[in-house]
C-alpha cells in the first residue's frame, strides 16, 4: 500500500486529440478518439491499479483504437499483439529461434564462421526474439500493451498468461533468464465475446463494456473526424444510419451483427466524395452504398422490404 | 474508516457466485483511497462495477445487490418528501375525522330520526380503525350530504350555522383527503412502472432476461442449502420460478473446460528439438530440423437434447447446457440436435422440431476420432414405469451412435433414486448415465474423456 504513493502518476483524459493528418510512430494516420467518461475512468483505474483492462463490446465500437488513443495522449509506446487462433501465450513474451541456433552450430562445425560470430553464438540470448509483452516488460518507461481479440485463441490461452500479467515477470526457459518488468505496462485486452474467458483470468482484469455511442455522441464523433464536412450532411447521415440501426435492432433482437461506428465512418467517407447537395439527395433516396452497411443478403432483403413498407 | 466499507456488498456478490477474492476487495480500497468512486453514488457503483463485474450477466447481479444495499439514488429525496406528505395527510385525515364525527353527532342531536342513527355508528367506528382503504373515507363525507339534503327539504328554516359550517368542513376535508389518496396512488403506480427499467442499461446488452440472472443467484443459494442439508425438497425459494436449475451457468462453464483432448494433429509446424538433436546424434550432422504438428484440442461435442413432454420442466436447463457449451467453444462442428423421447430416424436442428435431418446424414458428417456425444434426457424416469418399446429404440440408437463417436454419456435431470425399475434404469445399464447435478455433470465429462469405470466394457 505504501508503494502506491510513489507510482508515477499518469492520467488519461480523452481530451488530447491528434490534429487532422497527424501521423503516428509507424507512419499510420491518427484520428481523434472520443471516449465516454466511464471508459476514461476505467482506463485510469487500470493504470492506477496496474491491472489489465478487459474491453468488450460490439465489433466496430472502438475497442482496439482505444489503445492508440491512450498511447498518443500519454506519449508512451504501444506494443500491439494481435491474437490469432494458433497463438500461444508464450509468443507474446518471446520466441526462441532454435532452428537458427542449429544452423549456426552446423556452420560452426564446418568452420564457416568468424571468431566474432562464434562468440555471438555463445551468448544464449542471441536467439531469443522478444514478443510484445517481453519488450514492454524490458522498457524503462510504462508501455501500453494491446492484446487484441483474446477470445480468438484456444480457451487455455488466457490462463497461460496469468502469472505474467499478475506478477509482471517471466522466465525464458531456454536461457534461464528471469525478466522482471521495470515499469508495469498498461495492458488493454479486447474480446469480441465469441468464447467465454476463464474465471481465473477474469478475476485479474478490470472489465468495461464499451457502449455504443448515443445519437448525439455519434454526431459529435463525426464532427471531430470530419471537421470540413457540413453540419447538415453529418446530421442527415447519422440520422439515416441511426434509423437503420434501430430497425436492425427491432428486427433481429440483437441476435446478429448490427451496424457499427466504424462502418458509419467508412460509409460517410464514401458519401463525402460527392458534392454536398448530391450527397444529401442520395441520403433522402434509396440507401446509398448499402454494401458498406449491410453485410448479408438477409439484411439486403430486409432492408428492401423496409423501404417498400416505408 | 473504523469498519470496512462495502464489505456487505462484497460478501453478497461473492455468495451470488461472482469470482471475487480478497485482492479484489483490496483493489477497491486502494481505488477509494486514490479518490475514485467518492464523488457520488453513481461513481461508487461505477468503480465497483469496473473492479468486480466481469460480464453483462454479472452486471445485473451487481445492480440488484447494489440497489438493495446502497439503495437507489431517488430514495433520500422521496423519503424527505414522503415525510412532508405523510404529515399533511395525517393532518387532513385528522381534520376529516373530527369533521365527520362532529357532523354525525350534530346531525344525531338535531335530527331525531332513526334512519340517521345508522350513519352515526359507522362514523364513530372510523376513529378506531385507521382509514387505510379508499371506500370508507369516500362514503363517509358523501353519506351525510343526501341526508342533509333531505332534511333541507323538510325544514329549511331551522338550519343552524354551525352545522352548515361543519358540513362544509367535512365535505372539503373529505374530498381533499380523497384527492391526496388518488394522487399518492397514481405516483406509486408511476413509480412501479418506471422501476423495472432502472437496472436495465440503455444499450441492450444481454441476451438473457433479468429473471434468468436472478435465478442464477437463487440457484446458487439453493444449491448451498441442499448440499448443506440432506437433499430435502427445496424450500419456498423456488416458488417464484418453475425452472429446475441444479447447476449454475458458471459451474457448467467450468466443467466444459475439462472436456478437452489435446493431440498433435495437422501440419507439422513446430520444431521438435529433442527429435532433431537425436537425429543429429544418429547422423553426426544436421540434415533437416524435425518438425511436428502443434498440440490442439480435438474434442467436438455432439449434444442431443430431449425436448417437450416430460422434459418441459428442464427446458431452461437444456438451453443453458447448449448455451454454455457453444460459448465455451466445445461444440466444434458437431453441434446440438433435438429429439423427443427417443431419436427414431430423425434428429432436429431446432427445439421446435421444425428442421429434421435423417440420423444417418448427421452421423456421416461426424469425425469419429474427435466427437463425443452427450445425451440430455430423462429416459422415461419422469413418468416412471417400464416402456419396453422405448428401451428397444433407445438401445438401438445408442448402438448406432457408439459406432460414430468416441464416447457417449447420458445426463438425466431426474434424481438417481427414481431411475430404479423404470425405463431409465434399463437404459442406464447400457450407457453411463448421470444425474444433472454438479457431481453428475463432472462425472459425465470424465466419461466423455474416457475416464469412467463403466467404459471398460465398450
Amino acid at each position: 500500500m505504501v508503494e502506491v504513493l510513489d507510482r508515477q502518476f499518469l492520467e488519461y483524459t480523452g481530451k488530447v486529440q491528434p490534429h487532422l493528418g497527424e501521423r503516428g510512430a509507424n507512419g499510420q494516420l491518427l484520428y481523434p478518439y472520443l471516449p465516454n467518461p466511464e471508459l476514461v475512468e476505467a482506463v485510469n483505474l487500470a493504470i492506477y491499479l496496474e491491472r489489465p483492462l478487459l474491453l468488450k463490446g460490439e465489433p466496430g465500437c472502438g475497442k482496439t483504437l482505444l489503445a492508440s488513443a491512450v498511447t498518443y495522449e500519454l506519449g508512451l509506446n504501444l506494443e500491439a499483439w494481435y491474437v490469432k487462433s494458433t497463438s500461444r501465450a508464450r509468443d507474446g513474451l518471446y520466441t526462441y529461434d532454435a532452428v537458427g541456433r542449429l544452423r549456426d552450430a552446423q556452420l560452426a562445425a564446418s568452420d564457416r564462421l568468424t571468431a566474432e560470430q562464434i562468440q555471438r553464438l555463445d551468448n544464449p540470448t542471441t536467439y531469443v526474439r522478444w514478443g510484445p509483452l517481453g519488450r514492454a516488460f524490458q522498457s524503462k518507461q510504462r508501455t501500453v500493451v494491446l492484446i487484441d481479440e483474446i477470445d480468438k485463441a484456444d480457451i487455455d490461452f488466457p490462463n497461460d498468461l496469468l502469472l505474467e500479467l499478475d506478477q509482471k515477470r517471466f522466465i525464458v526457459d531456454e536461457t534461464g533468464q528471469e525478466i522482471e518488468a521495470k515499469a508495469a505496462p498498461i495492458v488493454l485486452i479486447t474480446s469480441n465475446d465469441e468464447k467465454d474467458l476463464p474465471d481465473a483470468f477474469l478475476r485479474r482484469c478490470l472489465f468495461h463494456y464499451v457502449e455504443f455511442p448515443s445519437r448525439e455522441r455519434l454526431i459529435y464523433i463525426m464532427n471531430a473526424l470530419f471537421p470540413k464536412a457540413s453540419e447538415l450532411l453529418i446530421n442527415q447521415a447519422v440520422e439515416r444510419f441511426w434509423e437503420l440501426r434501430e430497425e436492425m435492432k427491432k428486427n433481429q433482437g440483437g441476435a446478429t451483427k448490427k451496424i457499427s461506428t466504424s462502418e458509419l465512418i467508412d460509409w460517410f467517407k464514401a458519401l463525402r466524395r460527392y458534392p454536398e447537395d448530391e450527397a444529401l439527395a442520395k441520403l433522402n433516396g434509396k440507401l446509398p452504398y448499402p454494401g458498406v452497411l449491410l453485410k448479408s443478403w438477409e439484411d439486403h432483403i430486409r432492408y428492401l422490404k423496409l423501404k417498400n413498407n416505408g | 474508516m473504523d469498519d470496512l466499507p462495502l464489505l456487505e456488498l462484497f460478501t453478497r456478490l461473492q455468495q451470488a457466485g461472482l469470482p471475487l477474492g480478497v485482492d479484489d476487495y483490496q483493489s477497491m480500497l486502494q481505488a477509494l483511497q486514490a479518490g475514485y468512486g467518492l464523488p457520488d453514488r453513481a461513481a461508487l457503483a461505477r468503480l465497483c462495477r469496473i473492479l468486480w463485474v466481469k460480464s453483462v450477466e454479472e452486471k445485473y447481479i451487481f445492480d440488484y445487490h447494489f440497489e438493495q444495499l446502497i439503495g437507489s439514488e431517488t430514495v433520500p429525496q422521496t423519503q424527505a418528501s414522503n415525510v412532508n406528505q405523510n404529515q399533511a395527510i395525517q393532518l387532513v385525515r385528522f381534520a376529516t375525522l373530527v369533521g365527520v364525527l362532529v357532523l354525525g353527532v350534530g346531525l344525531a342531536l338535531w335530527v331525531t330520526r332513526p334512519k340517521n342513527q345508522v350513519s352515526v355508528p359507522s362514523a364513530t367506528i372510523l376513529p378506531t380503525t385507521v382509514p387505510e382503504k379508499l371506500p370508507s373515507p369516500v362514503q363517509q363525507p358523501v353519506v351525510p350530504t343526501p341526508t342533509a339534503q333531505i332534511t333541507q327539504k323538510k325544514s329549511q328554516i331551522n338550519w343552524p350555522a354551525w352545522l352548515i359550517f361543519l358540513l362544509i368542513l367535512a365535505v372539503t376535508s373529505g374530498s381533499l383527503w380523497l384527492l391526496r389518496l388518488l394522487m399518492k396512488r397514481r405516483a406509486q403506480n408511476n413509480h412501479l412502472q418506471t422501476e423495472p427499467s432502472k437496472p436495465i442499461p440503455t444499450a441492450t446488452l444481454a441476451s438473457e432476461p433479468f429473471r434468468n440472472i436472478k435465478d442464477e443467484v437463487q440457484v446458487a443459494q439453493a444449491i448451498r442449502q441442499v448440499t448443506s442439508g440432506n437433499g430435502e425438497v427445496l424450500g419456498d425459494r423456488f416458488l417464484f420460478s418453475t425452472d429446475y436449475l441444479p447447476v449454475t451457468q458458471r459451474q457448467m462453464k467450468q466443467m466444459w473446460r475439462h472436456l478437452r483432448r489435446l493431440t498433435k494433429e495437422g501440419i507439422a509446424t513446430e520444431l521438435d528439438i529433442e527429435a532433431t538433436v537425436n537425429q543429429i546424434g544418429c547422423y553426426g550432422m544436421m540434415l533437416e530440423p524435425v518438425l511436428s504438428p502443434a498440440r490442439v484440442n480435438r474434442t467436438e461435442l455432439l449434444l442431443l437434447i430431449d425436448q417437450d413432454g416430460s422434459m418441459v420442466p428442464f427446458h431452461s436447463l437444456s438451453v443453458r447446457l447448449g448455451h454454455t457449451a457453444s460459448r465455451g467453444g466445445q461444440l466444434g462442428a458437431a453441434g446440438i440436435y433435438y429429439f423427443h423421447n427417443c431419436p427414431v430416424g430423425y434428429l432436429y436442428h431446432d427445439p421446435l422440431h421444425q428442421k429434421a435431418e435423417p440420423i444417418e446424414n448427421i452421423f456421416a458428417r461426424l469425425r469419429q476420432n474427435r466427437v463425443v456425444a452427450l445425451i440430455f434426457s430423462d429416459a422415461g424416469a419422469a413418468r416412471g414405469g417400464l416402456n419396453s418399446e422405448r428401451i428397444e429404440f433407445t438401445e438401438a440408437f445408442l448402438k448406432q451412435l457408439k459406432q460414430h463417436v468416441r464416447y457417449v454419456a447420458w445426463l438425466n435431470p431426474i434424481p438417481k433414486k427414481r431411475w430404479l425399475g423404470t425405463t431409465a434404469g434399463e437404459i442406464a445399464a447400457s450407457v453411463p448415465m448421470f444425474e444433472a447435478t454438479r457431481e453428475g455433470l463432472d462425472s459425465a465429462i470424465n466419461a466423455l474423456r474416457g475416464r469412467h469405470s463403466s467404459l471398460q466394457n465398450f
